[in-house]
């Protein structure tokens, strides 16, 4: 069979032209489901994952929210004692002209274990040995 | 009065407009149900197939972007339709055979014995009988008059392939009418 005949074949097939009324019933279909038209299943099913999205996030982000007010309470306290030392610091900075305080190490009625923070200064920067730890009597101590 | 283009009906369509929708029904219902016809080798198939593609273009017309081709989106949806449809036939076929002697669906009778005895008949038998893929730019091209681009926004494909596609369809079409052209009988 040559090119020629199936096209001439194909090209004298009849053409067909839509039935009377077909623009009619189109739109009256359009209608039809236009009134009983429903969210569509894919909407529907967005619906109900974004629904269930939502759940479990809330599930998910509960714990974290607890653990992270929990966080912020010690991070809180944290803040409270850093600001207590450094107030600490500050006033030891202010006592007597750069004289490095006393460490108590023990303290009784009658005696007490200091531990002279100068002393060792001077030691450390020597590299000679040097005494830092005191017994003494405690009436003896001057506050 | 110049006609409004498909553009500017479209356009209006994305707003609800229901008559610029009925006057691009009436614009393309012909060609649109011609080239069904020729697809699926059977004329109701193809009027509820039309009418079915031109309702999903109501209803999603809001997606619709414009380029400059409409007819080509409008031939799209409508060969995606029979492209389904086609699947779910090709499913109920393969339970078909299970549960039927011979295995063949219903079709038509008297039309089929009507057709069979004419040229139109066997092409269009034959034209059934091809892989949708060879069919649709087969038919574009050759019954419908398109351009490889045109045929090509409608599937998708390079000009390329539309070509390929074609050149091979239209061998395996002379293939299955070979018979008949020489006076066979089945």
């Amino acid at each position: 069979m040559s090119d020629d005949r199936l096209d001439d074949a194909l090209r004298s097939l009849p053409r067909v032209r839509a039935r009377k009324g077909f623009t009619d019933e189109v739109l009256a279909r359009l209608d039809e489901t236009a009134g009983r038209r429903r969210p569509e299943p894919a909407t529907w099913a967005a619906v109900v994952l974004a629904a269930a999205g939502a759940a479990l996030l809330a599930i998910w982000l509960w714990p974290a929210a607890e653990s992270g007010s929990h966080l912020a309470r010690e991070l809180q306290e944290l803040r409270t004692e850093h600001e207590s030392l450094s107030r600490l610091i500050d006033t030891l900075g202010e006592d007597e002209a750069g004289d490095l305080p006393l460490l108590f190490l023990a303290l009784g009625e009658e005696e007490a274990v200091v531990l002279d923070l100068e002393a060792l200064l001077e030691a450390t920067e020597s590299g000679r040995s040097s005494q830092a730890v005191w017994q003494v009597q405690t009436a003896s101590l001057r506050y | 009065m110049t006609e409004p283009t498909d553009a500017a009906l479209m356009a209006r369509v994305q707003d609800g407009d229901r008559a610029a929708f009925g006057r691009l029904v009436d614009r393309h219902k012909d060609a649109l149900v011609s080239y069904l016809t020729r697809l699926t080798g059977a004329r109701d198939r193809a009027e509820d197939g039309a009418q079915e593609a031109f309702l999903r273009l109501f209803l999603a017309a809001r997606h619709y972007r414009e380029q400059g081709n409409f007819r080509a989106y409008l031939f799209r949806i409508a060969t995606n339709l029979v492209r389904s449809e086609e699947r779910r036939r090709k499913r109920w076929r393969t339970v078909a055979t299970l549960i039927s002697s011979n295995g063949q669906p219903a079709e038509p009778a008297a039309a089929r014995r009507l057709l069979e005895r004419e040229i139109h008949g066997e092409v269009t038998q034959a034209l059934g009988r091809l892989p949708l893929h060879y069919r649709v730019p087969l038919v574009l091209r050759e019954i419908e008059g398109w351009s490889y681009d045109q045929i090509a926004q409608v599937t998708r494909s390079r000009e390329g392939t539309v070509k390929s596609r074609i050149h091979r369809g239209k061998q395996r079409l002379r293939e299955e009418l070979r018979g008949y052209w020489q006076g066979e009988t089945k």
